[in-house]
């Protein structure tokens, strides 16, 4: 028999093997799940816990920081005796950002047997996503921003964060009433960044505003100076950055080094902003949900955090996650199981519920109404912001 | 196009070209001597941030003034990427090279993938993926010349860059050391014939390419102001655009194309929406390679038309 | 038509014909013990019954990777010509099918050989203008279109829905079966790899693939002795673009959307180092790689950021103590009479 022949009959027994010997092992992660005994100690089972984000490239930083807010959750909670008297347990998986990925780690859970999904990071692998996830009648809950998500009717997708049809008008209403009537607008030609510039155009020209300048940049790009040239030959009363964070970053200490614009109003930021602009994130106005800073009881969450994380302060993404697996717990507790059904029905019915970046009302279609939102401006010392505005109705697309 | 603009565009384009020259001149060097696309050119550029950050870190009980830290800096970050990038010909591409059973272009070429897989994600492991804040090391004034706005930061790269390189075309052309650079790079087997220890200059051209790199790594932390693990690989890939659009093989097309890199992506920013810039960028180049197969600096490496 | 003088008589294969090796078998592997081969086959049709979902679906990303490297086998293994932008083909057939299933309500099915012809089409646009090209500037143009080929898909948000992709792809549906799991996508990527390892073993043991290896062994010889070194490295460009194509139909179906991040340079880098790791020209070899390619990140998830940093070194090892690849292609050696072969040989 030919060298070739075995290697195939061995590849074949590799993949046989692999195969039939059931699910991946549950993986720990960074933070051990252990916690004192719960005072019912009788061995109830364990809750699986389902996350998936990215956790390596070169966008590795926006995983983690989503993990690190999602395990504090679970600590707390496991902290407290876990929800109905079971403790939490993690499961973390990596999609890279990308929907082929994501759709192979979700069927993974799934087959782990997770009792609730937490993530994707991204719209477009939340969509794919999610269609598994429902398909597997397990509770899935995220913090995508496109309207897409929850416009299709899934009965166990539930969005914690503000959609990009309420975030952005609600920015372009405020921009304008201070005046400011045109703008020049960048976006990161991602699904989140676009999703948000097209929401953010769309209002502010409805108001009446002149939008100058819509152009996208190139992920990975650090040198924009020739766009931000144009930029300045337009003169802007502000420039709307619809970036990541560390684009935003870039783009904003570049541009007032040219003396771009006046005024700056970005979407995505928190303390990776705030070390890549440098001195330069001072002033700069961004719109975003509000944070435990400015949640009466729940100052005192950051400084936890920093406590937990190395000293690390916690970007807005971390403050949602955390929210978002605080609510998917509570939900537990308060159904005493993990029945996806039970789970589904309570937090439909979920009201008022004070979260660390406030409060989460679900409506029939998963999001999340009350979701309190705010304008903030960024002093020098850098995050947590100040609060230039807050927006107090409960508002619906 | 605004043409009032023109002034801030040249001063864009020519500093975005130093940073892809500087980085172009070590991909082409190496191509030049083995033959080889070192994709894991751009992460020796990414580790030479860290490196010139680590320096700085060292020195600042001392408060020395910005300038000489940055100097500091950059000649730790050069001697760090050339004993790094030596290191790997020496331990990994030397042996892939020299053994028949390779095939010439496709083993080198997987193995570089490898190195900058390491390279990339060992760095993360070790700093972790988030972004870092460098230092800034030189006053921030900004000046106005001739309508544009530049920087003290600005200068300094758009001065040092084209010096090192003027260096670096000197020692080629002039030193003994650089004719065995170009005799090794010309025809490795004569070369040997001739006396010369090929696989030494090799090494020392890996070692030179490195420091480039390293070079390139500093200046760009300190003029962007962050860095991170991740950097190399956009940077790498734009560098060995220019290297291929200067004429790969040649220092001076190195530089030559660098520099037209930069300036096609500030004019394609200029004309197009800026999200077509590398569409406009790479158009460019296929057009140019479609008229003249070599790039611009023709024959620069034997053999390379078909 | 009397020969020219300069002109060995040997100038055609025929007369070294009977030297040749006998002629391998239909599936390229040269298994002296067939019953292996029949125990392989009914492995790979029972084991979905007794697998879990998720190596199912993990079999199904290898097959569709089988088929892509096979693909891109042609070109690089066999015709020699150094294809990085892969993906943008691979694109071409999953947005194409998705925009056409979505917007006109086409099946998957009319869709697979429009997706295939159109992906082979493009791929003889972009092999054109590199016909002159040598080797690493080859390379650094097909690389230059896979990221022109994405950033249009990015930019065009009216046709291609730019980053958001096309989204909503419904299940497909076959003579009243839904394929709603990874097992019904098993059988038929199963399905269409063995068509395609068959078609290109025929391939490359016929005239077009001994064109292939002259122009890929000595490219000016073969000029010389006749091939039409234009219209063959077209051909291969073109064949094996259609098999991205197809792969490509294939998986925005079976994801149900098509987005700009599945068809970066990474992805066409990582059929690349399929093939060279599998054994760069040999089919059993690609299969080879791509089943380490993907089953060994899959084994190594748990271990989350650790994982590239072993693949980078596994990939270095590979090339440094096995550069050959897994599965090297065999060389066609001949034995060539004592007394030699020209003219005077006969005399």
């Amino acid at each position: 028999m030919t060298k070739k022949a075995v290697g195939l009959v061995l590849s074949a027994a590799l993949l046989i093997s692999a195969c039939t010997s059931g699910g991946p092992v549950a993986t720990g992660t960074a933070a051990p799940s252990t916690a004192p005994a719960s005072a019912a100690a009788t061995t109830a089972p364990p809750i699986k816990v389902g996350f998936v984000g990215v956790q390596s490239g070169d966008f590795a930083e926006f995983g983690k920081e989503t993990l690190q807010g999602t395990q504090l959750a679970l600590e707390d909670w496991n902290a407290k005796g876990g929800p109905a008297g079971r403790q939490l347990e993690i499961q973390v998986e990596d999609d890279r950002f990308d929907p082929n990925q994501a759709v192979i780690v979700t069927q993974k859970l799934i087959d782990a047997h997770v009792d609730v999904f937490i993530g994707a990071g991204a719209s477009s692998t939340i969509i794919p996503s999610s269609l598994l996830l429902e398909g597997a009648h397990i509770v899935n809950i995220h913090a995508g921003s496109n309207p897409i998500i929850t416009d299709r009717g899934l009965k166990y997708n539930f969005r914690a964060s503000p959609r990009d049809d309420v975030l952005q008008p609600y920015a372009a209403d405020w921009a304008f009433r201070q005046g400011w009537k045109t703008v020049a607008m960048l976006h990161d030609k991602t699904a989140l960044g676009e999703g948000q510039a097209i929401q953010f155009k769309a209002a502010f020209e409805k108001l009446g505003g002149t939008v100058l300048l819509y152009e996208g940049t190139t992920s990975g790009d650090t040198d924009f100076s020739g766009v931000l040239t144009k930029v300045k030959g337009l003169n802007p009363a502000f420039l709307y950055c619809g970036c990541n964070a560390p684009q935003s970053g870039n783009i904003v200490r570049q541009a007032k080094q040219l003396g771009a614009a006046p005024q700056y109003l970005i979407t995505d930021s928190g303390p990776t902003f705030d070390q890549v602009a440098g001195d330069a994130r001072t002033d700069v106005y961004t719109i975003n949900n509000l944070g435990p800073a400015d949640i009466p009881g729940n100052e005192d969450w950051i400084a936890r955090y920093s406590a937990r994380w190395n000293g690390e302060k916690p970007s807005a993404f971390t403050v949602v996650y955390y929210a978002m697996s605080d609510v998917l717990f509570y939900a537990i507790d308060q159904t005493g199981g993990t029945d996806p059904e039970k789970l589904a029905d309570f937090l439909h019915g979920l009201k008022g519920y004070k979260s660390v970046f406030g409060t989460i009302t679900f409506d029939q279609k998963g999001d999340n109404v009350a979701a309190e939102i705010g304008i903030f401006k960024i002093p020098a010392s850098g995050y947590p912001y100040t609060v230039a505005e807050r927006r107090n109705d409960v508002v619906k697309p | 196009m605004d043409f009032a603009l023109v002034p801030q565009y040249v001063v864009n384009a020519v500093t975005l070209g130093s940073f892809y020259a500087l980085l172009a001149i070590g991909y082409t060097m190496v191509y030049g001597i083995v033959k080889m696309i070192n994709i894991a050119h751009g992460d020796l550029h990414m580790l030479g941030a860290f490196a010139g950050f680590g320096a700085v870190g060292l020195v600042s009980a001392l408060l020395l003034p910005g300038p000489a830290v940055l100097i500091w800096a950059v000649v730790v970050a050069m001697l760090a990427c050339a004993v790094v990038g030596m290191f790997i010909e020496a331990a990994i591409y030397r042996p892939i090279r020299t053994d028949r059973r390779s095939s010439t272009t496709a083993g080198p070429l997987i193995a570089a993938i490898g190195v900058s897989y390491v390279l990339q994600n060992g760095a993360a492991v070790i700093w972790g993926p988030n972004r870092n804040a460098f230092p800034p090391l030189l006053p921030s004034n900004r000046f106005e010349i001739a309508g544009a706005q530049v920087g003290v930061t600005q200068l300094v790269v758009v001065a040092l860059a084209p010096l090192a390189m003027l260096v670096l075309y000197l020692v080629v052309q002039r030193t003994r050391l650089g004719r065995a650079m170009r005799a090794s790079s010309a025809d490795p087997a004569v070369a040997r014939l001739m006396g010369i220890d090929v696989e030494r200059v090799i090494l020392i051209t890996f070692g030179i390419a490195g420091a480039m790199a390293g070079l390139a790594g500093v200046l760009v932390a300190v003029y962007y102001g962050s860095f991170y693990v991740f950097m190399g690989l956009v940077a790498g890939f734009k560098a060995f655009t220019g290297a291929v659009l200067g004429g790969i093989g040649s220092v001076v097309g190195a530089m030559l194309g660098g520099y037209l890199l930069g300036g096609l992506e500030v004019l394609g920013t200029a004309i197009f929406p800026a999200e077509w810039k590398d569409v406009f960028a790479f158009i460019a180049l296929i057009l140019l390679l479609t008229v003249r197969p070599t790039g611009i600096v023709r024959d620069a490496s034997a053999s390379a038309r078909v | 038509m009397p020969r020219h003088p300069l002109v060995s008589k040997y100038a055609s294969l025929a007369a070294v014909r009977d030297r040749l090796p006998r002629r391998p078998a239909a599936l390229g592997f040269e298994l002296a013990d067939r019953r292996v081969l029949a125990v392989l086959a009914v492995a790979l049709l029972l084991w979905p019954f007794f697998g879990s979902n998720y190596w199912i679906n993990v079999a199904v990303v290898v097959l569709s990777y089988v088929v892509l490297a096979l693909g891109l086998n042609v070109v690089i293994g066999f015709a020699g010509l150094l294809d990085l932008g892969y993906a943008a083909f691979y694109a071409v057939g999953a947005y194409l099918s998705a925009i056409l299933i979505t917007t006109y309500g086409w099946n998957l099915w009319i869709c697979l050989p429009v997706s295939a012809s159109a992906a082979a089409v493009f791929g003889v646009l972009i092999g054109y203008p590199t016909l002159r090209l040598r080797g690493d500037y080859l390379a650094i143009v097909t690389i230059g279109f896979g990221e022109i080929t994405r950033i249009t898909i990015n930019n065009l948000t009216g046709v291609t829905g730019g980053p958001n992709g096309v989204v909503g792809i419904p299940r497909p549906e076959l003579l009243g079966v839904t394929f709603a799991g990874p097992i019904h996508f098993y059988y038929l990527l199963l399905a269409l790899a063995v068509v395609a390892v068959f078609l290109t073993n025929r391939l490359a043991h016929s005239r077009v693939g001994r064109a292939w290896t002259y122009l890929r062994e000595d490219h000016v010889a073969a000029e010389v002795m006749g091939v039409n070194a234009q219209r063959f490295k077209l051909l291969a460009f073109g064949f094996g673009a259609s098999w991205a194509g197809l792969a490509g139909a294939i998986f925005s179906s079976r994801i149900g959307i098509a987005a700009p991040e599945s068809f970066t340079f990474f992805e066409s880098i990582l059929i690349v180092v399929i093939i060279v790791i599998g054994g760069m020209g040999s089919i059993p070899g690609v299969i080879a790689g791509a089943v380490a390619m993907i089953i060994v990140p899959e084994i190594l998830r748990p271990l989350l950021t650790y994982r590239f940093l072993i693949f980078g070194i596994v990939l270095i090892l590979v090339m440094r103590f096995r550069p050959e690849g897994f599965i090297p292609a065999r060389r066609l050696r001949v034995r060539l009479p004592a007394g030699g072969v020209g003219p005077e040989a006969d005399a």
